[in-house]
């Protein structure tokens, strides 16, 4: 909104991570689309979680040095040799292309497929962000008006969040720029928006919201969480 | 295969994860990590038929990343193809794949590694590992592809970005070198149950089922691993 006015920000340095499970499932490749989305939005913005990672893929490489090697068919390394001519690229492949074009999305955002910015409620609209259904998990992204409040609300399933641009805090404390969130079923929050700005931030969810007050009773079927 | 303890890993330090989760296989429940009785971990065990040293085999495997992406050596990606194929296909399996679609997968894993060769960079992670990253993506695309999902769905945005030049790159290849030599001495029922923890995320009653073993001895061998390699993926802690 006051993008142009405001002075360039220095670089986010998370202080909520996900734990240590979240990141060696990432790493493994075992978490579902939605909170994997999440996971690789914050390491976007976090170095110490992006090295936590190496280190786990780095377990996963000494582990696949380890697996005990089960043979191909015979002709298997005939077959693949016969495919490697005119492959070879010669260098670096390009990046995956960014299909949105929101200068203030962190690259993982920019190349996932976003639907149309829509109302909410009053001072809160949503994206969705397309992921696969079958694992279970709704991910929008929601721009929140500075100083709203998020009606209290728990969940059936676990709730990850990351903060893309702007700050609000709960119970757990004030999360800014790159900070991650998870909570589980038994917690009940009421998060708010920073007073100084809007608050952008991504929301994966399982099952659906479950909203106490009638702002969100009112919103629940527009989100559609 | 059994990789030599060309290093000695430093010793382990525990970290306490008041996370917000519950589930999980790396935080044994009820917080604290290593106070139990059975704390010994077999530190000396002698890492079975030791030969000269996988950070040689590392070496050599790089070289022969690097004589792909160069040269088009058809011989380096025959001798990767005849270490990494059966290993992958034996991951894949673990991963819960049925055996044509494993076969299949391992080739195509190695495809991709002829075709990206130029990109690896020894510098950043052991061969081992980008390897092990190429066909972690493919099996989270084989998944999303059988359940059917938009094929155009974005595929490498879900898996870890590049390092980028910021990063410490030292780390985690150190951490690499520190977590093989570390595995090496784990004993073979504590590293049986981490692969199944972290190839499959598999629950825990599940891997109690599969190796045929009590529920608690799942979760004391996965806690007695897990301490000393928590250790040296995250030596500092950087948790809320």
């Amino acid at each position: 909104m006051t993008a142009a006015l405001r002075p360039p920000p220095p670089p986010p340095c998370p202080t909520h991570h996900p734990d240590a499970d979240l990141l060696s499932r990432h790493a493994a490749g075992t978490l579902p689309d939605g909170p994997a989305l999440v996971v690789a939005t914050h390491l976007d913005f976090c170095p110490a979680c992006r090295r936590q990672v190496r280190a786990w893929e780095a377990l996963g490489g000494a582990l696949l040095n380890n697996q005990r090697p089960v043979a191909l068919a015979d002709d298997a390394l005939e077959r693949t040799l016969a495919k490697l001519d005119g492959v070879r690229l010669a260098g670096a492949p390009p990046d995956a292309p960014a299909l949105d074009p929101d200068p203030v999305l962190p690259p993982t955002l920019r190349r996932q497929r976003l639907g149309p910015w829509r109302f909410v409620a009053p001072g809160i609209r949503g994206r969705a962000v397309r992921v696969d259904p079958a694992e279970g998990y709704k991910v929008m992204l929601f721009r929140v008006a500075a100083g709203m409040t998020i009606p209290k609300h728990g969940h059936r399933g676990q709730e990850y969040t990351c903060v893309i641009d702007g700050a609000f805090s709960d119970t757990f404390g004030r999360f800014g720029t790159g900070d991650m969130a998870a909570v589980d079923a038994s917690v009940e929050h009421q998060p708010l928006a920073a007073p100084d700005g809007d608050c952008l931030c991504l929301i994966a969810v399982r099952g659906r919201l479950r909203i106490h007050s009638l702002l969100g009773r009112l919103v629940q079927p527009l989100v559609g969480l | 295969m059994h990789d030599a303890r060309t290093l000695r890993s430093p010793s382990p330090r525990r970290r306490p994860s008041p996370g917000r989760l519950g589930a999980s296989w790396v935080r044994p429940k009820g917080g604290r990590v290593n106070s139990g009785g059975d704390g010994s971990a077999p530190e000396g065990r002698p890492a079975a038929g030791a030969a000269p040293g996988t950070v040689v085999l590392e070496d050599v495997h790089a070289r022969h990343l690097r004589a792909i992406a160069t040269q088009g050596d058809r011989a380096a990606f025959s001798a990767l193809f005849r270490h990494y194929a059966p290993r992958i296909k034996s991951y894949l399996l673990t991963t819960g794949l049925p055996a044509m679609e494993a076969e299949e997968l391992a080739q195509e894993a190695m495809l991709i590694v002829w075709r990206k060769a130029a990109i690896f960079d020894p510098s950043r992670a052991h061969a081992a590992t980008w390897i092990f990253t190429i066909a972690r993506n493919l099996r989270i695309d084989a998944a999303r592809r059988s359940r059917a999902a938009e094929a155009a769905v974005a595929q490498e945005s879900l898996t870890p970005p590049e390092p980028e030049p910021a990063d410490d790159l030292v780390f985690a290849t150190e951490a690499a070198d520190r977590l093989r030599a570390t595995l090496d001495t784990l004993p073979p029922d504590q590293l049986a149950v981490v692969r199944l923890s972290f190839f499959e995320d598999a629950p825990h009653p599940d891997i109690a089922r599969r190796l045929g073993i009590p529920l608690g001895t799942v979760k004391s061998r996965l806690r007695l691993a897990m301490v000393r390699l928590r250790g040296l993926i995250d030596p500092t802690g950087t948790e809320p």
